[in-house]
C-alpha cells in the first residue's frame, strides 16, 4: 500500500542525515550544502529561509539549549561538506542545478587550486627565503681569530729621540677575493701593535712636549682646523662627544655613492652639503670614516668611490691630511644574526681602508680596541642595538682621537 | 610575517583573496586553512617544529572539546587536560625562564632553556583555551569539524596580535557567511587605514624611541626624556590599534565580523575606562575566565580586590616574562582600586581633570611596560622628574623635535576620535551639509605641504579634492551612496602608496607586541 519509499523523486538522504520525514509523510524541503541541518524540538525540520532571507535564528532557552547540548553530543561527527561525487548525483537528480553551473564548480574550484599552487611557488622564489637574516655560519665565530691585520710602520720621531717601532707586516688584501679567508695573520698582532704604539707613544711624550709624527697626542688648537667626514656614529659623535674646535659633515646612513647629495645633520652645520664643507675654509686633517651602509655594494666599486673620494678632499684642500677611521665593530648578537653586517665583513672592508694609508698624507687609525671585548665585538654593554655606542661612550672616542693625532 | 611587509601585501593577501573568491562555498575554510598555515610557517621558518606544535594544539583541543560534548560525567576530566595542555605549552614556553633566572638569583644553579617563543602564543593559547570553557560551560556547540576549528583558531588575520575572538563570535560566519560588496569595501578601507596607522604613525614615533634607547637614558635631557616616553605611547597605541585594524579589515573581506579591539583609550578620564577601550578582547578574556570564576564582585568586597589583584598581575604577567611587568600589572590594580574606591566617579564628573589624571598615568605606566631593565628604569624615570643629572648633549630636544615634534602633533591628533568623525561625516554628505566645503580644507592643506616642505610634486595631489567634489555634485542622489564607497579611494591610495614607500626604503620597525 503506501509504503513509504525514501527513494521518491529519486533523492537519497545524504550519509549521516537523518532520515527525513514529518508527520503526514511529505518530504520537506532539503537544505543547501553546507548549511546546518535545522531542528526543532520535535524533530520536524524547519523551513530553509529562501534565497535572501535571513536565516532563522535557533531558540535559546535552557531546554531547548541542553537538549541541543544532548541531541549535538549524540549525532555523529558531521560532514560539513558532502562528497564530490555524492553532491554530483543529488544535483543531477534534484536537477536544481544544471550541467552548466556543475562545470562551473569544477573549474572555479580547479582554478582555486591552481592559484594556490601558484601561490606556493611563487613564494618560494621570491619571498620566502629572503626572510631570514642568519648568519651562514651556524656557530659563534670569535670574530679575533678571521681577519686580516694592517700594516702600519709607525715612527715616532721626537726632538731627542727617535724609537721607530714596526708591526708585523700581515696579508695582503686582494679586493677581488672577498670575503677574506681565515688563517691569514693573526689579529692579535694588530692590538698587539697598537698598544706597542700606545706604549712608545707614551714614553715619547713623557720626554717632550710638543711630539710630532703618527700617533701622537694632539697638541693644543689642534682640532681647530679639522674636518670630521662620517655617518651616524660621527653625528653621534659631534652631538655626545664634540671634539673641540673640530667641524662636522655627518649624516645618518652617509656612504660614499651618495656623499654629494647628503645634508649634514650636525647641530652647527645643518643643512651643509658636502661641497660646501668642502669649500668652508682649509682645513690641515680630514678624518673619513664611512663604509658601514655600503657593505652590501660591490667591493671594488666601494673602494674605488673612496679613492674618488680621497683624490677629491685632497684637490679641494692640498694642504691636508686625510686620515682614515676604521669603521666600528657591532655586537656578538648582532654579528651573529646579520648575514651581512657583521664582523667579519667589517674587518675585510677596514683592511681595504686601510691600503689607502701610505703614512705621508693618508693615514690610517682603529678605534676599535678601545670598545671590543675579547671577541672582537662592539662590547655588550657599551651599546643598546648592537652598531652605535651609547652617548657616554663617544668621550672615549674623543680620547683616543686626540691620541693618535697626525702631528707634521 | 608582518603584515606591514611586502612579502605580506603583494604575494600573500592578493593569492589569498583571489583563491578564496574563487573556492566554492564549503571549501572556502578549507583555503583559508591553507593560507593560515603557509602564513605561520613563514613566520616559524626558523622554528618549524613550532608549526607542529600549533597544529596539533588545534588536533588536541579538538578532540578535547568533543570528549566534552559526550557530556558523559567525565567533561571536567577533559577540561583540565586541555587547559593543561594549552596553559602548560603557554608556561613552558615563556615563563620557565623567567623563574629558572630567579631561581638562578636565590642560588639554584639551574641552566636556561632559551627557548624562542613560538609566534603568537600568548594569542592562540587564549583563544583555544576560551573554546574548551565555553564548550565546557555550554555556551558554544561543539566543533566538530577539524578544519572549522582550525580555521577558527588559526585565521591568519588574528593569529598572531589580533583581537582574541572567542568562538561564539565568529561561530555562526564560520559555517555561512556572505560577503556583501559594501562590507568588503569597508574591509578594504580598514586595512589601509590601519596600515597606515602602523606604517605612517607607528614606526616614525618608535624612531625617536629607538633613538633615546641608542643614546643611552643617561645622557638624555628631561623634556627629551618626555618627548621619549610620550612618542613611546603613541607609536604602541599605532603600532597595535593598526595591527588590529587590519585584522579586522580582513576580517571583513573574508566575511568575519572581528570584535573591535581599541576604542580611543587615550581620551579616557579613568584608568577603569582605559582599560575597557583599551585592548578590549583581552579585558573581556581576563573578565570571563579569571574574574567571573574567582567570583567578580559577588563575595564582598575583599574578595573583590583580592580578585582584581589576580586578574590584573596574571595581565601584566601575560604581557612579558619579566618583574617589570608584574609591577606594571601591581600599579595598574593600585590605580584601578583607589578608582573603585571612589576616585573614579569624582574623575568622571570633572572631565578635565580626569584628562590631567590620565595625561600623567598613560606615560608613567607605560614607562614601566616599556623599560624591562630597573636601573635603566630608575634613570629614566629620575630623567623625566629633573634629578637625573644634565644631558651630554645641551638642547638635544631641539634636534628631537625638529626630526620628530610633526609626527608628535599628527600623532596627537590621531588620538582623539576627531579623524574618525570626521572620515564619517564626510561620508554621510547629506546628514553634514558643512561637509561640502571640506575640500577647501583639504586644497588648503595640500597647498600648505606643498609650499612648506617643498616637495613641488605633491601639488599633482591639488586635483583630487576639487575633482570628487564636483562628481560628488553630479551624481545623482539614488547613486550617491555607492559612488560615496569610493570616495575615499584617492587618499587611502595615498595613504597605501606612502606605508608600500616606507616600507620599501626600510623604516619598518617590528611589531612590539611580536614578543607575545
Amino acid at each position: 500500500m503506501s509504503e513509504k519509499q525514501p527513494e521518491r523523486n529519486g533523492r537519497r538522504p545524504a550519509d549521516g542525515e537523518r532520515p527525513q520525514r514529518s508527520a503526514n509523510g511529505e518530504r520537506p524541503r532539503r537544505t543547501a550544502d553546507g548549511e546546518r541541518p535545522r531542528r526543532t524540538a520535535d524533530g520536524e525540520r524547519t523551513r530553509r529561509a529562501a534565497d535572501g532571507e535571513r536565516p532563522r535564528r535557533p531558540r535559546t532557552d535552557d531546554a531547548h539549549r541542553t537538549r541541543r547540548a544532548a541531541e549535538v553530543a549524540e549525532r555523529p561527527v558531521r560532514r560539513a561538506r558532502p562528497e564530490g561525487s555524492r553532491a554530483v548525483e543529488r544535483s543531477a537528480a534534484q536537477s536544481q542545478r544544471s550541467d552548466d553551473a556543475k562545470k562551473k564548480t569544477i573549474i572555479r574550484s580547479a582554478a582555486a587550486v591552481a592559484v594556490i599552487v601558484l601561490f606556493l611557488i611563487v613564494g618560494k622564489i621570491f619571498f620566502w627565503n629572503q626572510d631570514s637574516t642568519k648568519n651562514t655560519q651556524g656557530n659563534e665565530v670569535s670574530v679575533a681569530e678571521v681577519g686580516v691585520t694592517t700594516t702600519t710602520e709607525i715612527t715616532t720621531t721626537t726632538a731627542e729621540t727617535t724609537t721607530v717601532t714596526t708591526t708585523e707586516a700581515t696579508a695582503e688584501v686582494h679586493f677581488e677575493t672577498y670575503p677574506l679567508t681565515a688563517g691569514d695573520a693573526d689579529a692579535s698582532t694588530q692590538t698587539q701593535a697598537v698598544t706597542d704604539a700606545d706604549a712608545a707613544q707614551t714614553e715619547a711624550v713623557t720626554t717632550e712636549a710638543a711630539a710630532t709624527g703618527f700617533p701622537v697626542n694632539a697638541p693644543e688648537g689642534y682640532f681647530n682646523d679639522a674636518l670630521f667626514i662620517g655617518d651616524s656614529r660621527t653625528v653621534g659623535q659631534a652631538c655626545f662627544g664634540p671634539i673641540e674646535g673640530a667641524t662636522y659633515f655627518a649624516t645618518v646612513g652617509l656612504a660614499t655613492y651618495k656623499i654629494d647629495e647628503a645634508v649634514s645633520e650636525v647641530p652647527g652645520t645643518d643643512g651643509m652639503s658636502f661641497a660646501d664643507a668642502l669649500a668652508m675654509k682649509q682645513f690641515t686633517k680630514v678624518y673619513i670614516m664611512l663604509g658601514i651602509n655600503e657593505l652590501g655594494n660591490d667591493l671594488n666599486m666601494t673602494m674605488n668611490n673612496f679613492k674618488n673620494l680621497i683624490a677629491r678632499i685632497q684637490q679641494a684642500q692640498p694642504n691636508a691630511v686625510i686620515i682614515i677611521e676604521a669603521n666600528l665593530h657591532v655586537s656578538a648578537i648582532r654579528h651573529n644574526s646579520d648575514a651581512l653586517v657583521n664582523n667579519t665583513v667589517i674587518n675585510s672592508f677596514n683592511a681595504g681602508l686601510a691600503q689607502f694609508a701610505d703614512n705621508n698624507k693618508i693615514y690610517y687609525i682603529d678605534v676599535n680596541p678601545v670598545f671590543d671585548d675579547a671577541n672582537g665585538c662592539l662590547t655588550a654593554e657599551y651599546t643598546s642595538d648592537g652598531t652605535h655606542p651609547y652617548a657616554n661612550q663617544y668621550a672615549n672616542w674623543a680620547d683616543f682621537i686626540r691620541k693618535n693625532a697626525v702631528v707634521k | 610575517m608582518v603584515f606591514s611587509s611586502f612579502a605580506f601585501l603583494l604575494w600573500f593577501l592578493p593569492f589569498c583573496l583571489i583563491a578564496y573568491m574563487l573556492m566554492q562555498k564549503p571549501q572556502k575554510n578549507l583555503v583559508l586553512l591553507i593560507f593560515s598555515i603557509v602564513f605561520y610557517a613563514y613566520g616559524a621558518v626558523e622554528t618549524p617544529l613550532y608549526l607542529w606544535l600549533i597544529l596539533g594544539s588545534v588536533v588536541i583541543n579538538w578532540g578535547c572539546g568533543m570528549m566534552i560534548g559526550r557530556r558523559d560525567g567525565r567533561e571536567k576530566l577533559w577540561l583540565t587536560l586541555g587547559l593543561i595542555w594549552d596553559l602548560g605549552n603557554l608556561f613552558v614556553f615563556k615563563y620557565t625562564d623567567f623563574f629558572i633566572q630567579n631561581l638562578n638569583a636565590i642560588g639554584f644553579r639551574l641552566p636556561l632553556t632559551n627557548l624562542v617563543l613560538p609566534l603568537g602564543i600568548s594569542f592562540f593559547t587564549f583563544q583555544i583555551a576560551s573554546y574548551l570553557i565555553d564548550v565546557y560551560r555550554g555556551q558554544v556547540d561543539v566543533e566538530y569539524d577539524l578544519i572549522d576549528l582550525g580555521t577558527y583558531i588559526l585565521m591568519f588575520p588574528q593569529l598572531i596580535a589580533g583581537p582574541i575572538v572567542r568562538f561564539s563570535d565568529v561561530q555562526k560566519e564560520l559555517h555561512e557567511r556572505r560577503v556583501r560588496p559594501e562590507e568588503f569595501h569597508e574591509g578594504v578601507q580598514l586595512f589601509i587605514i590601519g596600515l597606515g596607522r602602523k606604517v605612517l604613525l607607528a614606526n616614525m614615533l618608535g624612531l625617536l624611541w629607538t633613538d633615546l634607547q641608542s643614546v643611552g637614558y643617561d645622557a638624555i635631557s628631561g623634556k627629551a626624556a618626555w618627548m621619549g616616553i610620550i612618542a613611546y605611547s603613541m607609536q604602541l597605541y599605532f603600532d597595535f590599534s593598526g595591527y588590529s585594524q587590519m585584522a579586522i579589515g580582513m576580517g571583513l573581506m573574508f566575511g568575519f565580523h572581528f570584535p573591535k579591539n581599541f576604542d580611543h583609550p587615550y581620551i579616557s578620564t579613568t584608568m577603569t575606562e582605559f582599560w575597557r577601550r583599551w585592548h578590549i578582547t583581552l579585558g573581556t578574556w581576563f573578565k570571563e575566565y579569571v574574574y567571573f570564576p574567582l567570583g567578580g564582585n559577588r563575595k564582598g568586597k575583599r574578595r573583590m580586590y583580592l580578585n582584581m589583584f589576580i586578574v590584573w598581575t596574571l595581565t601584566g604577567f601575560w604581557h612579558g616574562a619579566d618583574w617589570n611587568f608584574l609591577l606594571w600589572g601591581m600599579l595598574l590594580f593600585c590605580l584601578l582600586s583607589i578608582e573603585k574606591a571612589g576616585l573614579g566617579k569624582a574623575l568622571e564628573k570633572r572631565k578635565w581633570l580626569g584628562h590631567l589624571y590620565m595625561l600623567f598615568w598613560i606615560p608613567m605606566s607605560w614607562l614601566l611596560f616599556a623599560i624591562t631593565d630597573m636601573k635603566q628604569l630608575g634613570m629614566y624615570f629620575s630623567k623625566l622628574w629633573g634629578f637625573g643629572g644634565p644631558a651630554l648633549m645641551a638642547k638635544d630636544y631641539v634636534k628631537y623635535w625638529g626630526t620628530y615634534g610633526k609626527w608628535l602633533i599628527i600623532g596627537l591628533i590621531f588620538c582623539t576620535a576627531f579623524p574618525e568623525k570626521l572620515f564619517k561625516a564626510m561620508k554621510e554628505r547629506q546628514k553634514y551639509p558643512a561637509s561640502r566645503y571640506f575640500w577647501i580644507v583639504e586644497t588648503a592643506g595640500i597647498a600648505a605641504y606643498v609650499i612648506i616642505a617643498q616637495k613641488w610634486w605633491f601639488a599633482l595631489l591639488l586635483v583630487v579634492p576639487y575633482l570628487r567634489e564636483m562628481l560628488c555634485r553630479r551624481v545623482p542622489k539614488q547613486n550617491i551612496k555607492r559612488f560615496l564607497q569610493f570616495f575615499w579611494v584617492p587618499e587611502l591610495a595615498v595613504v597605501l602608496f606612502a606605508s608600500m614607500y616606507c616600507i620599501y626604503m626600510g623604516m619598518n620597525n617590528p611589531f612590539l607586541y611580536f614578543r607575545f
